[in-house]
């Protein structure tokens, strides 16, 4: 089994080979510009360049993005122009960008099957901006309402997170909560495994033909540590007009 | 939560997994939110400190007894459920561990005389709660105001970490508000079987 790894701070520079015949190590500059070469052929007015660029806008101001190729060095460069007209090299925006970037080229990607598991996108991404990211893991994933095809391909998306408002965004179908329930273990002693466990209402928590529930199934309470401003909190929105006032 | 999964599974259970809840303001308020909020649990489980100094005691708590029996009733609510009802504070259930409040205080392998109670006080004592912060601060001794400073402000996190390793057994089982919470508790477990 082969699992590439996506590492984006060190993909900001590579070599122009085909990504994704080459081994673990995703290539953000190649990948773009093995997509705007398909393209190309397939589709010659679908601007690759420009959809990422728009996406990217989701984030961050950015007039466009390109990829600028070393002969020389045989080295591709990924650059970035602001909205301002600043230009940036890859290794100058941060993490929680190039991540979102990195993304957004895979969302390009088509006729790709894969699971993409991913560990808290809410890194480095500004509270606000937490949606553009969160709408563009679901739009990697395979619209479950559409046939699969060569502009649908059977993609899972599986994210890890701890972002309260990450969790808010989800719909409760799409979520899933560890926890750690105590278990007795086959030497009688307490033991603390980890359980998945689906949301009450959820297609999940579904009953079997026997009655019985398919998976353990949290409520709301459950969730409070997601959902419930935390114990201690010091500075609160107003929800009330006299609060204003 | 720990304590109360510990006692379940000594006594039975094969799984036990829980959540607390704190939302509403009065007693029937908060047992409603409870309800409201999980996904049908087997088991309910409400706290209330005996407190009351006017009060003995035995007085006090059943006093509470009676107070969670109505707030219980008055919604309805038909599953097996058990009283928590610690004499006077959940703190004075702290107060017999030595190792884990050493452990706790960031000196586990202190020597300080921490002067804990007998056993057969523990439950006429008024206020466990300052007899504990008082306790804990022998067993760190914190130097420097900063440290004591820091140190008695994370009483709550050293409360909390007392209850997850409360014992379950042992010196517990001589105080009388612990072992009607542990038979309630296993009664009610008793009756989910059936």
């Amino acid at each position: 089994m082969f699992w590439p790894l996506i590492q984006p701070p060190c993909a900001a520079r590579t070599t122009p080979r085909n990504c994704l015949a080459s081994p673990p190590g995703a290539h953000i500059p190649a990948t773009l510009q093995h997509l705007a070469q398909a393209a190309a052929q397939d589709n010659p007015e679908y601007d690759v360049y420009a959809q990422v660029s728009s996406r990217l806008s989701e984030l961050v101001p950015v007039q466009g993005v390109s990829v600028d190729e070393d002969k020389q060095r045989q080295q591709l460069a990924l650059e970035i122009v602001e909205r301002s007209g600043l230009k940036l090299h890859a290794n100058s925006i941060s993490d929680g960008t190039l991540r979102f970037l990195a993304l957004a080229a895979l969302s390009e990607t088509v006729d790709e099957s894969m699971v993409l598991c991913m560990e808290e996108p809410e890194n480095g991404i500004h509270p606000a901006k937490l949606n553009a990211m969160n709408r563009l893991l679901h739009d990697i994933a395979v619209d479950a309402e559409e046939a699969v095809d060569h502009d649908n391909p059977l993609r899972q998306v599986i994210v890890a997170t701890h972002s309260p408002y990450f969790v808010q965004l989800q719909d409760k179908d799409d979520l899933v909560l560890a926890k750690n329930p105590a278990v007795r273990s086959s030497e009688g002693d307490v033991i603390f495994p980890l359980k998945c466990c689906s949301i009450l209402g959820s297609w999940r928590d579904q009953n079997g033909n026997d009655g019985e529930r398919q998976s353990s199934v949290v409520g709301k309470l459950d969730l409070q540590s997601y959902i419930a401003p935390p114990e201690y909190v010091q500075l609160t929105f107003p929800t009330t007009f006299e609060e204003v006032k | 939560m720990h304590h109360i999964q510990r006692l379940l599974i000594q006594h039975g259970a094969t799984e036990a997994d829980g959540i607390s809840s704190h939302f509403g303001t009065s007693l029937t308020e908060k047992v409603k939110q409870g309800l409201d909020l999980s996904a049908e649990p087997d088991l309910l489980f409400i706290q209330r400190d005996a407190d009351h100094h006017l009060n003995t005691p035995a007085a006090g708590a059943a006093r509470r007894y009676e107070e969670i029996t109505i707030a219980v009733q008055s919604l309805n609510h038909d599953g097996p459920y058990v009283r928590i009802i610690p004499v006077r504070m959940t703190e004075a259930w702290l107060l017999l561990n030595e190792c884990e409040i050493r452990r706790v205080a960031g000196k586990p392998s202190g020597r300080d005389d921490l002067d804990l109670p007998a056993v057969q006080n523990i439950e006429n004592i008024a206020d466990p709660k300052r007899l504990l912060e008082d306790i804990l601060l022998r067993a760190g001794s914190p130097k420097g105001i900063r440290r004591k400073k820091n140190f008695k402000n994370n009483f709550g996190e050293h409360r909390r970490q007392l209850i997850e390793n409360l014992p379950v057994g042992g010196p517990l089982d001589s105080l009388d508000s612990w072992v009607r919470f542990r038979d309630d508790t296993i009664a009610a477990l008793q009756a989910l079987g059936d």
